[in-house]
């Protein structure tokens, strides 16, 4: 039994799923977040997506990080 | 004709729902997984416990899609995929712990913290008098990066990194939801939900 693939571009594959998902994940978040904003705050459920939308962008925030550090950019 | 639309409606609108359905098939599938990623991590194959844990991801996603395609969304099939993220997640970070893949500190705290998160559940039921899922946008989130903490562990990606940021993102949400969950107002039933 053998890896599927090589060492190398397993880390890019794995680079792609982290940093790439995370940055659309980032986009997303930051999309919804900026339409949740416009709603009514008295409404417990606009609260629970502001907030839910603004730790979907600090976790996109992280993967990128993550993924550039592991390539040593930062 | 319409009289009779206004009254069959609603009664048609709370159908009962086997729990023998597709998408609970495809969320009880998702332990399945564990077998083939265990025999992976004692291996020392990183890729193929990678996969397998991304398979376990995957099938969380398919789960639902499944519900919305066969119309068989239902509050057990909610709870059940609740506690197939626990199960699944909490046993792949334990596995990959024990195997000095990834840090036991972190991983301690995020199975502590994950049990909290469990008993406020079961209080939030309680206190609904129903079989309820508390729905949480951020948390739904959390479980995502818990199932890439564990493919981090697996691959080796920045281990550290993920790791020990991880507990802290949990206890903010963990925070927030407590309040929600303990001390808020119960919404009732939400019209046409499961």
């Amino acid at each position: 039994m053998t890896e599927p693939m090589s060492a190398s571009t397993f880390m890019w594959f794995i680079t792609f799923a982290v940093g790439g998902v995370s940055a659309l994940w980032f986009i997303y978040d930051s999309v919804n977040l900026s339409r949740a904003l416009k709603l009514d705050r008295s409404d417990p459920t606009v609260r629970d997506r502001r907030f839910g939308y603004a730790m979907g962008v600090l976790m996109g925030t992280i993967g990128v990080i993550g993924a550039l550090k592991f390539h040593g950019v930062v | 004709m319409a009289a009779v639309a206004e009254v069959t409606g609603p009664v048609a609108a709370k159908r009962q729902v086997s729990p023998w359905n597709p998408a609970n098939a495809v969320t009880a599938s998702r332990f399945l997984t564990l077998p083939p990623f265990v025999w992976a991590v004692v291996h020392g194959y990183h890729q193929w416990a990678t996969i397998f844990m991304l398979v376990c991801g995957l099938l969380d996603k398919a789960d639902g899609l499944v519900a919305r395609v066969f119309d068989c969304r239902s509050a057990f099939g909610e709870l059940f995929d609740a506690i197939a993220d626990a199960l699944c997640y909490g046993f792949g970070l334990v596995i990959v712990a024990a195997y000095g893949w990834a840090p036991v500190i972190p991983v301690m705290l995020v199975i502590g913290l994950g049990i909290a998160n469990i008993v406020m559940r079961v209080a939030y039921g309680i206190r609904a008098g129903r079989a309820t899922n508390y729905k949480s946008y951020a948390m739904e989130r959390l479980v995502a990066y818990t199932g890439y903490l564990i493919g981090f562990a697996t691959s080796g990606f920045e281990v550290t990194f993920f790791f020990w940021i991880f507990p802290f993102v949990m206890v903010t949400i963990l925070a927030y939801d407590a309040k929600r969950m303990l001390v808020d107002p119960i919404p009732g039933p939400i019209p046409g939900a499961p």
